[in-house]
């Protein structure tokens, strides 16, 4: 039996110190017996001493922490601001706020047609404590009418945030610690009533337990119960070997001995209720009694009823066998034997157990992870990681306040679920059903401040597992070629909005001699063209051309100075896309664009603060300037003219003429990523459309990704973009066709922007067609 | 990266260094400024609007000539934005109106920025730059385009010590105005003011010339 041979070499080593006996010195071989003796005692010594440190060591490394908060961005509403009704009864639902018949206590608010009263709470902004207080808020026709607190009108009112996720920075897996005192009495008594009833008496191995199990075993004529206590099975976990050799249990044993020499009862048992393996989602093992009622129920662990409660306990013995997803009718059998087994230590009454007994098991569908927006959730964790070290977030109970945007995210995930189901009964109507799912991301961000408002990675709302928006690298086709034209429009002696470019065929010899012979996604060539036509209908030809002559290096440094760090192989197929990126990257590529030359890093994190509220840390606003204003303009009213009457003038059509808009679609070979970069005045948004495993997505980036953006945008209502010429720039009335500046009255001419100096030369009205109208408005 | 510390001593200096200069170089005091017509455009651009606005009393912390605190145009700001800022959107019609220029009214217009502004003010006049500069990328968020705004964030970022900030928000805040004039100005000597303590006299030179060739 392990305890004794432990006792065994302990007694004989402190009794052989004890006696003090010489050894009598008996013949060579009673010698070599008692030598190997003392080196085998020497060495269990050693070892134990060892285990002692390593297990302490674990120990410690273990204890619980309180989690870190992470808070949406607070809504600040104003009058005259756009959002309604149903928008702040979202968020105030989602801050915890209960809807009653008269706002009495805080985190209350009344609720009459588009009329709110709410009774704030008193909260700790990182830039100072605000009171609680009675607001009211009026809305009419999608917007802030009248704002007052405490019955004084406001000029601006910032409501508290909702907490959106709580995480262990340092740790990398979702954990949901719990303290002992957290933990309902009801199940540390179903535990202890079921897998250790001798917990609070026994010093680590239970005689008592193994002989009960042994007597119950042999009744049963098999092995029903186990003898180890609450401890061994904590030490269980404590060396990655799953093995049940003796050697093993010999090993637990020590280790269970040896924990209870050095921490007390409640020490371990809350260190048990951290631990215990409960249960298994894909690669994601759950530890622990708080993450399984997560897990198993989608609630707090303090929520949970008694049946439920011994439903944890009951899968403590077997988590496979007794998956209750899997084999319901085991867990039932299990948890109703728990029951039992409480009643019958008179730990419940009978009624109590036969109600237990006949709830349903009330398990719900797995849903992964705590956060309702797992997708954001990582992108801060990351930011976390790359930006604080280990110590920094040590900190129990950090508040870190994120930029996420409520209404932005569930208008994302909204609009790309839809139209992607949309897209998937097209085409299985059409006859070509896809093996796999289509999928999709976006981003949505602030232009001017890099905030990010959203993150959706993957159709399926809510759920934890590949996260596109941050992971999924694909070639991004059309998407590059703002960039190709800034590095031109950069040098304007050379080039402006008004150069003729051929789009015409074009064959590159590569370095290692082979041939490409780039197409038009309508497999025509154009002809001749200009710079703004060219970027306006995505023609592939015209821009390859253009690239070549600017060089692919400048092509490359554009790119780098626009925001992508991912190294690039300046191949003539850069020009149209092939470089592979993420959407995120491409978000920081089209903020430069949006930001008017100014590079701004993409931050999903505002502020931190400790649990108190003290103000530690916070991500400030930087800019970057990496081009001049005038160029980015310049190709900021391409993009505009994208939206206007190029690839994607569908937006034109479904959000109407008057909200300006500026973007870039992009398709990639075999149409198989769809995808989709463009910005108002205060959303800026990236979509990408595809599957996983790399089939052809079967449409281009006008027909998906444009219309998931479109979809977003006219739930979202944004701003129109405003025309703000930067100094250097100057208009002038240009005839495209001839690349010629003219007089206004000329019909067929369009205003264009270019930078000071560079307008082409004046030409007459002569050679245009009589009564053309302009292409856009003046 | 996120900032963890408050300004360094040395920035105490400078900053009196800097506000006396741009003091002396923008004539001192809370001026009322008023906007020239721009310099034509090859496309005619006419003359524009003339609109003044007027410092109130509590601005010296940010720097005499920078107005903090702006009244708005009309009956002072107790009605409601007649218009709401970006809701107008580019005049449809093929005449030869120029592109409209920055409309800084617009921004006084909204009371929330006003009293963002005036939050600011206050706090930095408490010597709390870091809070102010917060709640300027506040107001910010609501007027991402107001160049103002980001004018007086760079003045923040600045007594808060974070040099190289400061200026690229000034850059900024000049990308986002063709035409006021008194803004350039004050952005350009903003750089100057940063070159000449890191020790590139050649930028701060070449800042200080484009700031006078704005004053002509």
């Amino acid at each position: 039996m392990p305890s004794k041979t432990r006792r065994k070499t302990r007694q004989t080593t402190s009794s052989r110190r004890r006696s003090g006996r010489r050894p009598r010195r008996a013949g060579g071989s009673g010698r070599l017996i008692r030598r190997l003796l003392i080196l085998m005692v020497v060495l269990a010594t050693a070892y134990v001493g060892w285990l002692d440190l390593h297990v302490r060591a674990q120990f410690e490394g273990r204890r619980w922490a309180v989690p870190a908060r992470l808070y949406a961005r607070p809504v600040e509403l104003y009058p005259g601001m756009r959002f309604d009704s149903a928008a702040l009864e979202h968020e105030l639902r989602a801050a915890g706020y209960q809807r009653t018949a008269a706002p009495s206590r805080a985190a209350t608010y009344v609720r009459e047609g588009n009329q709110f009263r709410v009774h704030t709470r008193r909260f700790q902004f990182w830039d100072g404590e605000h009171a609680a207080r009675r607001v009211g808020i009026q809305f009419r026709n999608g917007r802030v009418r009248g704002l007052t607190a405490e019955g004084k009108k406001q000029a601006l009112v910032r409501l508290d945030p909702a907490i959106i996720g709580r995480i262990y920075p340092n740790h990398h897996e979702d954990r949901v610690l719990v303290r002992l005192e957290e933990v309902p009495r009801g199940l540390v008594a179903a535990l202890l009533s079921v897998e250790d009833r001798d917990f609070e008496h026994h010093h680590g191995v239970s005689p008592r337990a193994i002989a009960r199990a042994m007597w119950a075993n042999l009744r049963a004529g098999a092995v029903v119960q186990g003898g180890s206590t609450l401890t061994q099975q904590l030490a269980k976990g404590y060396f990655l070997s799953t093995d049940r050799t003796w050697w093993r249990k010999l090993n637990d044993a020590a280790i269970a001995l040896i924990l209870e020499a050095h921490y007390d009862k409640a020490d371990l048992l809350e260190a048990y209720v951290n631990e215990v393996y409960l249960g298994q989602d894909g690669r994601r093992s759950i530890h622990g009694f708080g993450l399984a009622a997560h897990f198993y129920f989608g609630r707090d662990l303090e929520a949970l009823r008694l049946p439920e409660m011994a439903m944890l306990v009951a899968v403590v013995r077997g988590p496979s066998y007794s998956n209750p997803r899997r084999h319901p009718d085991r867990a039932t059998k299990r948890r109703n034997m728990v029951l039992d087994q409480m009643q019958a230590l008179g730990i419940i009454t009978q009624a109590r157990a036969k109600q237990g007994k006949a709830t349903p098991l009330g398990v719900i569908k797995a849903r992964r992870g705590t956060s309702r927006y797992p997708a954001f959730v990582d992108l801060v964790r990351r930011q976390l990681r790359r930006d604080y070290r280990d110590e920094d977030l040590r900190g129990e109970g950090l508040r870190i306040f994120t930029t996420l945007d409520l209404r932005a995210q569930r208008m994302a995930e909204a609009a790309l679920q839809n139209r992607i189901t949309l897209l998937e009964r097209e085409r299985t109507s059409a006859g070509k059903k896809s093996k796999t799912p289509l999928e999709g991301a976006i981003l949505v961000t602030a232009p001017q401040s890099g905030e990010v408002l959203a993150v959706v990675g993957g159709r399926r709302q809510g759920e934890a597992g590949f996260n596109r928006a941050l992971d999924a690298v694909r070639p991004v086709g059309s998407l590059i070629k703002p960039a190709i034209y800034l590095a031109a429009l950069e040098r304007p002696r050379q080039y402006t909005l008004a150069s003729p470019l051929m789009d015409k065929p074009v064959t590159i010899r590569g370095a290692s001699g082979n041939l490409w012979r780039p197409k038009n996604y309508d497999d025509t060539a154009h002809g001749r063209t200009s710079l703004y036509e060219a970027l306006v209908k995505s023609y592939n030809l015209a821009t390859v051309r253009l690239g070549m002559e600017v060089g692919l290096d400048e092509v490359t440094e554009s790119l780098q100075r626009l925001g992508i760090e991912r190294p690039l192989k300046p191949y003539p197929s850069l020009l149209l896309g092939a470089a592979e990126l993420s959407p995120v990257e491409v978000t920081q590529m089209y903020q430069t664009l949006a930001g008017g030359g100014f590079r701004v890093p993409v931050r999903a994190i505002r502020e931190m603060t400790s649990a108190r509220g003290e103000p530690l840390s916070r991500y400030p606003l930087s800019v970057q300037q990496a081009f001049e204003p005038g160029p980015v303009f310049l190709v900021v009213e391409a993009m505009r003219g994208v939206m206007a009457e190029g690839t994607g003038r569908s937006a034109r059509a479904r959000l109407g003429a008057g909200l300006i808009t500026a973007g870039k679609t992009g398709t990639t070979d075999g149409l198989r990523d769809s995808w989709f970069a463009g910005f108002s005045e205060d959303i800026l948004a990236v979509v990408w459309l595809g599957h996983d495993d790399n089939t052809p997505a079967g449409f281009s980036g006008s027909k998906g990704a444009l219309q998931v953006w479109i979809d977003m945008m006219k739930s979202l209502g944004p701003r129109s973009l405003k025309a703000q010429t930067p100094g250097g720039v100057a208009w002038a009335w240009t005839d495209l066709q001839r690349g010629l500046t003219t007089e206004i009255e000329c019909p067929g001419a369009v205003r264009f922007p270019y930078l000071r100096g560079s307008e082409p030369r004046r030409g007459h009205c002569g050679g245009l067609r009589a009564g053309t109208k302009p292409a856009r408005p003046g | 990266m996120p900032a963890n510390t408050i300004p360094a001593g040395r920035s105490l200096a400078f900053l009196l260094v800097s506000v006396l200069v741009m003091d002396a170089c923008a004539g001192g005091g809370s001026a009322r400024h008023n906007t020239d017509s721009s310099s034509a455009s090859a496309g005619g651009q006419p003359a524009e609007m003339r609109r003044t606005y007027v410092a109130t009393a509590g601005s010296e912390a940010m720097g005499s000539e920078w107005t903090a605190t702006v009244r708005p145009l009309g009956d002072g700001g107790s009605a409601p934005p007649r218009e709401l800022p970006g809701s107008e959107s580019i005049p449809s019609s093929s005449d030869a109106a120029a592109p409209r220029p920055i409309q800084l009214s617009q921004a006084q217009n909204n009371p929330a920025v006003a009293s963002l502004l005036s939050t600011a003010n206050s706090q930095s006049q408490a010597g709390d730059h870091a809070r102010a500069a917060a709640t300027l990328e506040r107001a910010i968020a609501i007027e991402p385009n107001n160049a103002w705004l980001w004018h007086y964030l760079a003045a923040a970022r600045l007594r808060e010590g974070r040099l190289d900030q400061a200026a690229s928000l000034a850059a900024k805040s000049n990308s986002l105005t063709a035409t006021d004039r008194p803004l350039q100005i004050n952005n350009w000597k903003l750089i100057a003011a940063v070159r000449r303590h890191q020790g590139d006299a050649g930028a701060a030179a070449a800042a200080e010339s484009r700031a006078a060739a704005r004053l002509k």
